[in-house]
């Protein structure tokens, strides 16, 4: 049964069964693969089985070279055993970084040198002796003026206020009480 | 100290993708180290001739070329073939945490017989699958470390595939009938 089926699917459907399994393949592939799998449990068997083994393909962990074979090269060119990893970092940073990342690194640098090179916070203002001693005499006019104004009304309440307009009224009702009372 | 510190940059990077480009490749730990040292004493002489930029494919086509030398050299010698791995063990701790004893065993059975599949499929199948599933690289630069059109390197990573599937079907089918 399976035979018949694998001689039903076409070698180009195959093909991009394969790319989809292993994951290359274009969105529209892709969509039309998950689309044929699921219709067909014979597609889909296929699909599966690919990217079981594409899994186990991209899981494959690098072997490590032993350090003793770049030890040994080094000796053999006459270089020191150590590798220099400052000056393999700054070589790293210098000339092998992508482009777009070293860019955003360099602007960043230079905002911050900007910042702290030419921002200044804003001085504090001393005044002048000059201008002390005139906001003091401001103040003490300003504070006369005012002591001027409050003997104005004070004055003006024990004269006129309180004898004629408050004392008047006071006398005028208690008369009057007088008389309802004495007339009572 | 430039020369210095960009081939130190280099050998970085790179020392372990050259390892086991030619680990694939030659099918032999010692031979896979040859070329890994001769591909670093290639580097470093030649450290000022390559654009930075390029010597990743440069790196690799050397590595290639060098394979495909030692192969040719082992055919005429009918050589010193023994298995790559000898590090079975340090492989079964990697996979401990997996779960069972068994799983862990047909877990790593089943990577040994991908790995071993890998090493057998012929040469112009292997390189251009190892490069772009294992290492990672892009058509393109894998046209350019083989030498070979673009085309042909795609054909030639799906019939890797297609072969691998087949050997892992069959091979499947004897575990579990």
């Amino acid at each position: 049964m399976q035979k018949n089926n694998s001689v039903k699917v076409e070698e180009s459907l195959l093909n991009k069964i394969i790319s989809v399994a292993y994951g290359d393949a274009g969105l529209i592939d892709r969509i039309n693969i998950y689309r044929k799998a699921r219709k067909d449990p014979f597609i889909k068997q296929l699909l599966n089985e690919y990217k079981k083994t594409a899994a186990s393909v991209h899981s494959i962990k690098e072997t490590e070279l032993p350090a003793s074979i770049s030890s040994t090269v080094r000796e053999n060119l006459g270089k020191n055993t150590n590798t220099n990893p400052v000056g393999s970092f700054i070589y790293s940073w210098l000339f092998a970084r992508p482009i777009l990342s070293t860019g955003v690194a360099g602007i960043l640098i230079i905002a911050i040198c900007g910042i702290l090179l030419f921002h200044k916070p804003a001085p504090e203002y001393t005044y002048t002796k000059v201008e002390i001693e005139l906001a003091q005499k401001q103040l003490q006019e300003s504070i006369a003026i005012l002591n001027k104004v409050f003997r104005k009304a004070e004055t003006e309440l024990d004269t006129e206020v309180m004898p004629i307009h408050v004392g008047k009224q006071v006398n005028k009702s208690f008369n009057l009480l007088n008389d309802l009372l004495i007339g009572g | 100290m430039l020369q210095s510190s960009k081939f130190d940059y280099l050998i970085k990077q790179h020392k372990d993708k050259i390892f086991n480009y030619a680990l694939y490749m030659l099918r032999n730990r010692m031979d896979a180290e040859d070329v890994a040292q001769e591909v670093m004493i290639r580097i470093w002489k030649n450290i000022n001739k390559f654009n930075f930029y390029a010597a990743r494919a440069w790196i690799m086509r050397t590595t290639h070329n060098l394979c495909i030398d030692n192969l040719r050299k082992k055919r005429k010698q009918f050589g010193r073939e023994v298995s790559i791995d000898d590090n079975l063990s340090e492989r079964i701790e990697d996979h401990n945490n997996e779960g069972s004893p068994e799983k862990i065993i047909t877990g790593i059975m089943l990577d040994e017989k991908i790995k071993s599949t890998i090493e057998q499929l012929s040469e112009i199948h292997k390189s251009p699958f190892v490069l772009y599933e294992i290492q990672g690289f892009k058509y393109k630069e894998i046209s350019k470390i083989l030498d070979m059109p673009l085309n042909s390197v795609k054909v030639n990573i799906l019939r890797a595939r297609k072969q691998l599937q087949k050997e892992l079907k069959f091979y499947a089918k004897e575990q579990f009938s």
